[in-house]
């Protein structure tokens, strides 16, 4: 996420170039990065990231699983602990997957309002009140998952992990609805899976349950996360 | 100039598609027009079965069969090639190193059911294959799954499994290493464990049921801010005793 100004990572799954040619090669408008769980696809660049020095903050059990070769480490946070770097405020809170003490964000900066991060996770404990973006994972429909298993293109174990640790179109609906979403501007759908989603059905599912914008998270799309839109 | 005639060799049929880059061009061309046909199995189809066909194409060129043969007896089962049982039993009643398969059955409907497959080498000589037993079936999980065939056709069901363990010992390169897609129903379901339920009931009990403030930071920022601000101007409204001073040395009278 990044203004004129500044910018801030979430997740180091991306090499360090990709970074450098969205934030226009101004690496020093990159206040930190954020990292929700050490599985490869939120991690794998984090060794680039510190050598960049830019601050990589995650949980005590990510940063114990992640495998540093260097001599920088990893900030660790406390959890549902406040935060500030340069202009951002966030908060990491628990999230339920199958790896050491992952973590979603509470993301805060005055132009954007509050925003919830949550991503590889299959329910959501918590509430929030007030929030201005929405960035959730959107990964399966149970439907497609189970046509997938008897096709034989999902293995039943693979549908056994998915359950307890990704986050259903369903599971994604009944927690925006628990959630007030009066000031609302944004819904990102992350994560969708290759093989058990279908973009366009969860775009107009989440559309139809909340009224509000709703983007598929794709490679390199833009979009504009002002809290006043 | 002279030219001379130079003889080409013609490609045999025995062609390794991953063995040459003529080959591998080749087969693209094979695979292309079999992708194309209506009559191949659906995962060869289209674009996004060409790297199918040419697989199938390779294992057809390994084991002498027709692609067509390949694509009809190679199963997807839970994402795991496999072949059909009766494929199997064909290339191997036809490789020409055994007679044809024969089976041996002992305690027929009891328990105690067994089969074992046979066959003679060129040698005139026997060969068995091991055992396969009801009992085999019951211990290794395969004749108590939901749907399974070992209880509605036991009979074939020992057959085809006492015909894959003889293949597996004594011609285990007509299989390239691949299980039976029978064997795959059976085997791969084996650790499986629906958790729907688990995760729905632990969904239930605990989504959404706490709540986060979310106050203003900035706003919690600029209090603070304040704060200090007030703090400070205090300090500087209300002066503090600086005590006894020392004399500096030129202002000391000698």
């Amino acid at each position: 996420m990044h203004n004129e100004k500044v910018a801030l990572v979430i997740e180091c799954g991306c090499p360090i170039s990709q970074l450098y040619r969205t934030v226009g090669f101004n690496a020093r408008k990159v206040s930190g990065a954020l990292i929700s769980h050490e599985h490869g696809d939120h991690s794998r660049y984090t060794e680039q990231y510190l050598n960049a020095s830019i601050p990589c903050f995650c949980s005590k059990g990510t940063a114990e699983g992640i495998k540093l070769k260097g001599q920088r480490k990893l900030t660790v946070c406390e959890m549902m602990k406040e935060r500030a770097i340069g202009e951002w405020f966030f908060r990491p809170f628990p999230t339920q997957h199958d790896c050491n003490e992952p973590c979603g964000f509470l993301i805060y900066h005055r132009e954007t309002g509050w925003i919830l991060f949550a991503t590889d996770t299959y329910y959501l404990a918590y509430r929030f009140p007030g929030l201005s973006q929405v960035m959730i994972e959107c990964n399966y429909e149970a439907g497609i998952l189970s046509d997938n298993v008897s096709k034989g293109i999902v293995k039943p174990f693979v549908r056994d992990r998915t359950l307890a640790s990704h986050m259903s179109l369903e599971n994604c609906i009944n927690t925006l609805q628990a959630n007030s979403l009066k000031k609302v501007t944004n819904i990102v759908l992350l994560h969708l899976s290759g093989d058990n989603s279908d973009a366009e059905k969860f775009k107009d599912s989440v559309k139809m349950a909340t009224a509000k914008r709703v983007f598929i998270a794709n490679k390199g799309m833009t979009i504009d996360f002002n809290k006043d839109f | 100039m002279e030219k001379e005639l130079t003889v080409q060799e013609q490609p045999t049929s025995n062609m390794l598609v991953f063995g040459s880059q003529n080959n591998f061009e080749q087969a693209m061309r094979m695979a292309k027009c079999l992708s194309s046909s209506s009559i191949v199995p659906e995962i060869y189809r289209g674009e996004t079965g060409l790297a199918n066909c040419i697989i199938a194409l390779e294992m057809a060129n390994r084991i002498g069969a027709s692609p067509l043969l390949v694509m009809q007896n190679l199963y997807m089962v839970h994402g795991n090639p496999g072949w059909s049982s009766k494929f199997l039993i064909a290339t191997l009643n036809t490789c020409g190193k055994f007679t044809p398969l024969r089976y041996e059955h002992e305690n027929r409907e009891t328990d105690k059911w067994r089969c074992r497959a046979f066959a003679k080498d060129k040698t005139g000589e026997t060969l068995y294959g091991a055992w396969v037993s009801l009992d085999m079936a019951k211990k290794e999980g395969w004749f108590g799954k939901n749907g399974s065939k070992w209880q509605t056709m036991p009979e074939l069901m020992l057959q085809y499994r006492s015909a894959a363990f003889f293949q597996r010992t004594y011609a285990p390169e007509i299989s390239m290493g691949m299980h039976t897609a029978e064997e795959l129903a059976d085997i791969v379901e084996l650790s499986y464990e629906d958790v729907t339920e688990k995760v729905k009931k632990e969904v239930d009990q605990k989504a959404n049921k706490e709540e986060i403030n979310l106050p203003d930071p900035q706003e919690k920022e600029q209090k603070k801010n304040d704060q200090e601000k007030d703090q400070k101007t205090e300090e500087k409204q209300t002066p503090k005793p600086v005590g006894k001073q020392p004399t500096p040395s030129f202002m000391q009278q000698p």
